[in-house]
């Protein structure tokens, strides 16, 4: 019993320490790609580790620019992303390995992102922070 | 084994564990794999402690900054007298109650910042504050803060950019500090407030207005969306309970004619055009007036 209380304060001791560093690297690093856009209110970011995924939906209005971010640590490697249209088509993929996309919508619409952290062969597995950030401008 | 031995030894694999972490981030460092824009290395990697993979699920909408924006944008005017009465900032209530009426404050103030009212949005951001301060994270709105605000009042993109930031730091903290009901609650209010002030004069509104109004239909999925996935707690049921009727009063919002979707890429912007659009009759825009008013002074009301 006393192991088990022991393991999860451990464990809930890691997870907190996690998220503080999470949100510190998304305000260091990831606040500063978004540079005019005003961001969104939401703080969305996570621990992940190689082979996890990750989706945001929202709905984007029409004639406002928006930029999406996904900032990811580099111990995690190439993350990948795209944008997806209401119905799941593909619009856009970062396949250049780009860390943000800048975007103008004729019509409000719900767009999907969609982040894949990459396998990873590594003895040692890593977690790294990856956030998801939107930005507006007029 | 005592219970001091046992928390000893937790303590040095805690230690040894940590230790490990912080090592094998700096070793990314020495294989050039850092990101030159942190400060440090290891900041947000670690070893990982799980090894099951999984798919997060973020949940997000619009904030009450960008409804705003585009109310400005389809003509309406601003009008002091539909702001939420600020004695709702000085009125003792529990957790819940702050966090809904900080909520409307944020929208509030997001609309004064948009239409460049300085004085009105300098008031909100004290009861912002006030409201912060009771929820525990006061420490976001800084005295620095609120000075650089008063200090660049005339600026409207340098308060926008403060307010912005500072709803950023309180969803990331009430998270941070286990709230995320209280921030669901914060995103919900918002929004009713937002959508409360897009509606208060609609005589004479023009087609784009009613349309911009027919489209937080999608807003409104997008928040309930958001809030449901923290239905645990008693606030957030009532929540999703009172946002019904002004669900039941979107049925009336119709699918126009706008084509399929064509996507471009120009200088490296994508531009999505055509797709469809959200339509509503004058009986429907007036619907969603009513049953939104009526709402949101139910939640400005005191606690």
């Amino acid at each position: 019993m006393k192991y088990t209380i022991l393991s999860l304060a451990l464990f809930a001791f890691f997870a907190a320490e996690a998220s503080s560093q999470c949100r510190a690297f998304t305000k260091r690093n990831c606040l500063p790609i978004m540079e005019d856009y005003t961001q969104n209110d939401n703080y969305n970011a996570a621990v992940l580790i190689p082979g996890d995924a990750a989706e945001l939906d929202m709905a984007f209005y029409g004639g406002v620019k928006y930029r999406v971010v996904v900032c990811s640590h580099p111990v995690l490697g190439a993350v990948e992303f795209g944008l997806y249209d209401a119905e799941g088509n593909s619009i856009w993929k970062n396949t250049d390995g780009s860390d943000h996309v800048d975007l103008s919508i004729e019509n409000t619409q719900q767009l999907s992102i969609r982040v894949s952290v990459p396998q990873s062969d590594a003895a040692l597995i890593h977690e790294g922070c990856v956030s998801i950030m939107l930005g507006s401008k007029d | 084994m005592s219970i001091q031995s046992s928390i000893r030894k937790s303590l040095t694999f805690t230690i040894a564990i940590a230790a490990l972490s912080w090592g094998c981030g700096d070793s990314s460092t020495l294989n050039g794999a850092a990101d030159d824009r942190g400060s440090s290395a290891t900041e947000g990697a670690a070893i990982a402690q799980r090894t099951k993979t999984l798919k997060k699920i973020f949940r997000a909408a619009p904030s009450p900054m960008e409804t705003a924006r585009i109310i400005q944008k389809e003509g309406v005017a601003f009008n002091a007298d539909y702001l939420c009465s600020l004695d709702l900032a000085e009125q003792d209530g529990i957790s819940t109650d702050h966090a809904i009426h900080l909520g409307i404050y944020g929208a509030d103030l997001s609309y004064a910042s948009i239409f460049q009212k300085n004085s009105e949005a300098l008031q909100y951001l004290d009861a912002v504050k006030t409201l912060s301060n009771e929820l525990g994270v006061g420490s976001i709105l800084s005295d620095d803060i609120i000075s650089r605000a008063e200090t660049n009042r005339a600026n409207r993109d340098t308060v926008v950019t403060i307010v912005s930031r500072a709803f950023f730091d309180l969803n990331e903290q009430l998270k941070a500090i286990g709230h995320e009901d209280l921030s669901g609650l914060v995103v919900a209010a918002g929004w009713v407030e937002g959508l409360y002030l897009a509606t208060r004069e609609l005589d004479g509104a023009t087609d784009a207005l009613k349309q911009r109004i027919a489209e937080q239909k999608l807003i409104l999925e997008d928040v309930l969306y958001l809030i449901e996935s923290y239905s645990d707690s008693p606030a957030i049921e009532g929540m999703i309970s009172n946002l019904q009727p002004v669900r039941a009063a979107f049925e009336g919002v119709g699918q126009g004619d706008g084509g399929v979707s064509k996507v471009d890429n120009e200088d490296g912007v994508i531009i999505i055009s055509g797709g469809n659009t959200l339509k509503a009759d004058d009986e429907t825009i007036l619907a969603i007036s009513d049953a939104i008013a009526l709402l949101r002074n139910n939640l400005a009301k005191a606690s």
